[in-house]
């Protein structure tokens, strides 16, 4: 059941209307008008009458009022744990960003540079009149300007979010649409309580229209893959230089001997220590890595994504996590305080419902492959 | 099904490989909690010192015929001992013995085994502050003070080495013998 004060607060915590936004995706999500009684209604209640299959929309309706029971706890988690330290961040239309070429593109959502923010001198929405936001975005357009200042936009896919207006509507995509938004706005609530030096920090967000919206974050220029095969081209470099001496030729190695009798000897050990370095700092990188999960683990999240492609570097040169799609609260402990928290927090308990929630995980193209 | 670390294949780069590493609990289909994350993040530290991708191993839904034998073949060479582990990332002996040490216990099956990720960047915190403590002295004994303003008192003949050793010992010395190895060892397996 949705109380009628939280459902509030986490519409309050989100600056655009979730409402407009989750009824157009199949009504799905189902935080309506009064913002209660919402799993008392029946938000499939106009596909059920269009289909004739009975069963059918039975099942679509489990799975519908599961999913908002999934999002309404997890929002009111969200907001009930870190409540007050939710940041306020801009809030900006359609039009005001201008979108340059796509950097990424994932299961659901595509990523594109912002080359410039055109901010409207007479906004229609309240939100913008707002002093605050006038502020923010201010501020926001202002970075803008800076060389280091630099913004991706990241919006659920067109053609993925369109296709369930089409007369034969495939239920798997529908539903998959609905995922995505969900998990895309969990991400945004996530990206707006999160505050740690590696982990990529949300600017702004907004609507593009009635059902899709999008998410600003600074640009990270340099993804670890890339990172990695620099590492590794610098590596063999290095080790080339352990071993020259034993391609060198012989007349050079005997003039070196003459002039220079160290040249090899010190280059060698230029080179170890160039390595040793280079180890120092993948080390280092994974020790930040380290500390953002760890950050993660202690607000009770799990990342559930971590890989290579999930991590970018910033322009400064610090390592930045990405991509909160798919992170989860692990379920509240049912052990008093007094017990061993730590203990407890991995218990093999707690994963099990995340198994029982299909709509929830399937929603990237490559899960529907694999699935 | 979900997944932990999962990766497309990379157009222009040479670790083009797809990576389907899945921690074994999640692989078995058992709940899991924190430390599925805790073993994704062993798979990144290893693939960060190796600089490699880890090939696929483990496909719990498979697409096609192909996939499914050539991963039956593979999981039946590689986990022919139920109990042992799945699939075992090789370890050179050229890292430093905690960072080995650390992966030995991330990948353990068992998830209550494995190190918390507290545990882990204290671990790897402590540790590399001696690292970076024993590359300074090396630096110094090797060539002087690079970092102190260079006058003539402080200038001193960089050209001799006080470390002994002779050239042909020198691979063996930084265990150069080791690593190449185990980037045969690799390039055999991948």
């Amino acid at each position: 059941m949705c109380a009628a004060t939280t459902c509030c607060d986490v519409c309050a915590t989100l600056p655009f209307n979730v409402r407009a936004l989750t009824s157009s995706v199949g009504g799905a999500v189902g935080l309506d008008d009064q913002h209660a009684n919402v799993l008392q209604d029946d938000p499939m209640a106009l596909h059920k009458s269009s289909s004739g299959d009975s069963q059918d929309a039975v099942e679509r309706q489990h799975q519908s009022s599961f999913t908002s029971k999934r999002l309404e706890r997890i929002c009111k988690e969200i907001y009930e744990k870190c409540g007050g330290s939710v940041r306020e961040i801009a809030h900006l239309s359609c039009r005001e960003v201008k979108i340059g070429k796509r950097v990424g593109k994932g299961g659901t959502a595509s990523v594109y540079h912002v080359t410039g923010f055109a901010l409207t001198p007479f906004p229609r929405n309240e939100l913008h009149k707002n002093d605050h936001q006038v502020e923010l975005r201010q501020a926001l357009k202002d970075s803008s300007m800076q060389p280091q200042g630099r913004y991706v936009l990241k919006r659920l896919s067109k053609n993925f979010m369109s296709s369930h207006h089409e007369d034969d509507p495939p239920k798997e995509v529908n539903k998959f649409a609905r995922a995505a938004l969900i998990n895309m706005l969990l991400e945004a609530q996530f990206l707006r309580v999160f505050d740690h030096p590696n982990i990529v920090k949300l600017t702004a967000m907004g609507e593009c229209d009635s059902e899709n919206f999008f998410l600003i974050m600074t640009y990270l220029p340099e993804s670890m893959e890339e990172r990695i095969i620099s590492w590794r081209k610098q590596v063999k470099r290095n080790t080339k230089k352990l071993l020259q001496r034993e391609k060198t030729p012989v007349l050079a190695k005997l003039s070196h001997q003459f002039f220079k009798p160290d040249y090899y000897k010190k280059q060698q050990y230029t080179a170890h220590l160039e390595l040793r370095k280079l180890m120092y700092e993948r080390l280092y990188v994974a020790q930040d890595i380290a500390a953002a999960v760890g950050y993660l683990h202690e607000q009770r999240i799990l990342y559930r994504d971590l890989k290579t492609s999930n991590i970018g570097f910033d322009s400064e040169g610090t390592v930045k996590l990405f991509d909160f799609g798919i992170s989860r609260f692990l379920p509240t402990p049912e052990v008093e305080e007094g017990e061993h928290f730590e203990d407890s927090f991995d218990m093999s308990k707690v994963g099990t419902k995340m198994f029982m929630a299909p709509g929830m995980f399937c929603f990237t193209e490559r899960d529907i492959f694999y699935a | 099904m979900f997944f932990l670390s999962f990766d497309d294949e990379l157009t222009n780069s040479d670790l083009c490989c797809v990576l389907f590493i899945l921690s074994t609990e999640i692989a078995e289909k058992r709940s899991y909690g924190v430390k599925a994350d805790c073993y994704s993040f062993g798979v990144l530290l290893w693939q960060l010192l190796a600089m490699a991708n880890p090939r696929p191993v483990y496909t719990p839904y498979l697409v096609n015929e192909e996939e499914a034998a050539a991963s039956a073949a593979f999981n039946k060479i590689l986990s022919t001992n139920r109990r042992g582990p799945r699939y075992e990332f090789p370890l050179c002996a050229c890292w430093p013995m905690f960072v080995q040490s650390l992966l030995r216990r991330i990948f353990q099956r068992n998830p209550r085994l494995r190190p918390n990720m507290a545990e882990i960047e204290r671990k790897l915190e402590s540790s590399l502050e001696k690292l970076w403590k024993e590359i300074q002295q090396d630096e110094e004994t090797m060539f002087g003070k690079t970092t102190a303003p260079c006058t003539p008192e402080t200038q001193t003949d960089s050209r001799t080495i006080p470390i002994q050793g002779s050239l042909n010992t020198l691979p063996y010395m930084f265990g150069l013998d080791r690593q190449r190895t185990f980037e045969m060892e690799l390039e055999h397996e991948f």
